[in-house]
């Protein structure tokens, strides 16, 4: 069964190639990008499924590239790092929708966010919403348990 | 060793004198405040009780009298009844600085204020000296009942536990390091300055609760509800500290652990009965229906479980910063200007967990957006559904779910079919979280 397409951005080598390596099993590809723009770059060219992105970077910070790929309606899934002192760029990253978030250095329970992002990314492209109706038939089935 | 009482109600003051000369001490009594001061400028007294209503010459006016010729009285108020200093603009800290020692409520024994007198037990435990160590002096908000006293009984006491015998007086019934003598039919007290450390032993204990098959599920809910009101209202009224928001963990590895083993929701709530519990009996049961949502989701894990167990227990921590007179009202009593304050709490509240390192991000964006809708009407950001944090619209829904449940005063089940049935409620919260609720409270299939 196919994983997904993972991007991660950092303007930290180090930081990166630590990642790749750590994920490697979890997503069928992985990309760097070690700024906004250059992950802007391969978001424009490859199929990417869930993105983990630094906050605060040169150039373009992470919350300008996840405003940009709202503005392009690009709903993947994006998770951010950050570690203390970013407050102020992560209330703002809440704005358009963040997947998740993780705290620099420990980013504890990255594995179980990249493989839930990347199943949402992966099937995010279809959503069918179901009517009011639908929902509220479902909701009765269930209820009905309840009474036994 | 010489009294001087100063009180109208010549009866009283007349058992109070035969009382204090029971132990071999003269008491003057007298009925007007003019009287006790000339009678405190002709001789020596070692103690001063006055009624707080004293006329002619009222009782602040002869305290200050006392205070001004820095006579060494130890001055004793007593009150006919609770709220009578605030209803004459004075307060404890008020009384304290002119001198007061200590403050009673009537009725009070005659051989009780004798007591009070020959132990010099005051206001401010520091610097008296106790005649015996098993009494303490405090205000009702510097006491915390204790709510499941079968569990401090049945184990080693890790705090000194009180009874409240009268006034301001509380008698220490189980010491600190010993086990409980036998059945105490009063209520339990401990000391609030001791929360944390009570919190830390209920987390321990709770624990250990859980994979017993002995306890039964109701019971072990009473008591993780318990621990999290006390932890609440530490964490609300005192702040938090790094102590506290690893116990806060803990609590919700504790919650987690419970849902885990225990499955069937409806026998785990056969005890609830609270028809109007305060705010912070709230806070829990968001955090509970947070963590019933949470783990009967397909992406479940332990990690996003406590996210949204703590997230529900802090989401509003940020109101108590607003004007009470504010955050008291319900929504639709509100004016235009008090709802715009109102909805600035998740910001006031994220502002209050960022002095924290310990709290991970997580648990502040569910604190910042829990009052987003999936419609776009919600506050602060009026983000629509792909944009709001997915573990935020957990708690969106045990919010709204527990307001219900409160508001209506029905048994949660029926709570439960109204919330689902009222179609608003499909605008605002993701239809997937509303079946993962009910998913909660469906019994186990065998």
């Amino acid at each position: 069964m196919k994983k997904g397409n993972l991007l991660l951005v950092d303007d930290e080598a180090l930081l990166l190639k630590r990642l790749k390596a750590n994920l490697e099993d979890y997503a069928d590809s992985i990309f760097l990008a070690s700024d906004g723009i250059e992950a802007l770059e391969v978001l424009s060219k490859e199929s990417i499924h869930c993105v983990i992105c630094d906050i605060n970077m040169p150039r373009m910070n992470g919350v300008e590239v996840i405003k940009k790929l709202r503005e392009q309606a690009n709903n993947v899934p994006f998770v951010f790092y950050t570690g203390h002192g970013n407050n102020e760029l992560m209330l703002e990253a809440a704005k358009y929708g963040a997947f998740d978030f993780l705290n620099k250095p420990s980013l504890d329970g990255i594995e179980e966010v990249v493989e839930r992002g990347l199943k949402m990314g992966s099937t995010n492209s279809i959503i069918n919403a179901d009517s009011d109706a639908e929902i509220m038939s479902e909701y009765q089935k269930l209820l009905k348990s309840l009474d036994v | 060793m010489t009294v001087i009482i100063c009180d109208a109600n010549f009866s009283f003051t007349l058992s109070v004198a035969k009382a204090f000369e029971g132990q071999g001490i003269s008491c003057v009594q007298v009925g007007t405040g003019k009287e006790c001061q000339l009678k405190i400028f002709q001789g020596k007294f070692d103690a001063l009780i006055i009624d707080i209503n004293t006329q002619s010459h009222s009782a602040v006016e002869v305290i200050k009298y006392v205070k001004a010729h820095k006579l060494k009285t130890r001055i004793i108020v007593t009150l006919e009844k609770a709220g009578q200093l605030e209803a004459m603009d004075l307060n404890v800290e008020t009384l304290k600085r002119l001198g007061v020692y200590n403050m009673v409520t009537k009725p009070i024994d005659p051989e009780q204020l004798v007591k009070l007198v020959l132990t010099k037990i005051g206001f401010d435990s520091d610097q008296t000296v106790y005649a015996n160590e098993e009494e303490i002096v405090a205000n009702a908000d510097e006491m915390c009942l204790l709510e499941t006293p079968e569990i401090v009984i049945e184990n080693i006491a890790i705090l000194d536990y009180y009874v409240h015998t009268t006034g301001y007086i509380y008698h220490r019934v189980i010491k600190r390091g010993e086990k409980a003598a036998g059945q105490i039919d009063q209520k339990i007290f401990y000391k609030a300055k001791d929360r944390t450390l009570f919190i830390q032993f209920m987390n321990k204990i709770v624990g250990k609760m859980t994979p017993d098959e002995e306890i039964k599920p109701e019971d072990k809910f009473i008591n993780l509800k318990s621990l999290a009101d006390t932890y609440i209202t530490e964490s609300y009224t005192n702040g938090l500290n790094p102590k506290l928001v690893e116990e806060g963990k803990k609590l919700c590895q504790n919650m987690f652990a419970l849902l885990d083993k225990e499955k069937r929701l409806k026998e785990l709530m056969k005890m609830y009965q609270e028809k109007t519990p305060h705010h912070f009996a709230e806070l829990f049961l968001v955090s509970f229906f947070s963590t019933i949502i949470a783990k009967s989701l397909d992406w479940n894990s332990q990690r996003t479980t406590e996210m949204v167990a703590l997230g529900g227990l802090l989401h509003d921590i940020g109101l108590y910063r607003l004007n009470p007179e504010i955050t008291r009202k319900l929504r639709a009593d509100m004016t235009i200007e008090e709802e715009e304050i109102f909805k600035t709490h998740p910001l006031e509240s994220v502002k209050i967990l960022r002095e924290m390192t310990q709290i991970a991000e997580p648990v502040a964006q569910i604190v910042y957006q829990h009052h987003e809708t999936i419609n776009g009407e919600g506050f602060p950001n009026q983000l629509s559904s792909v944009r709001i944090y997915p573990l935020a619209k957990i708690v969106s829904v045990a919010d709204a779910f527990t307001s219900l449940l409160i508001q209506s005063q029905k048994p949660p089940i029926e709570a439960l079919k109204m919330f689902v049935q009222n179609r608003q409620n499909i605008e605002r919260y993701d239809a997937n979280l509303i079946k993962s609720l009910i998913t909660g409270f469906v019994k186990e299939s065998k």
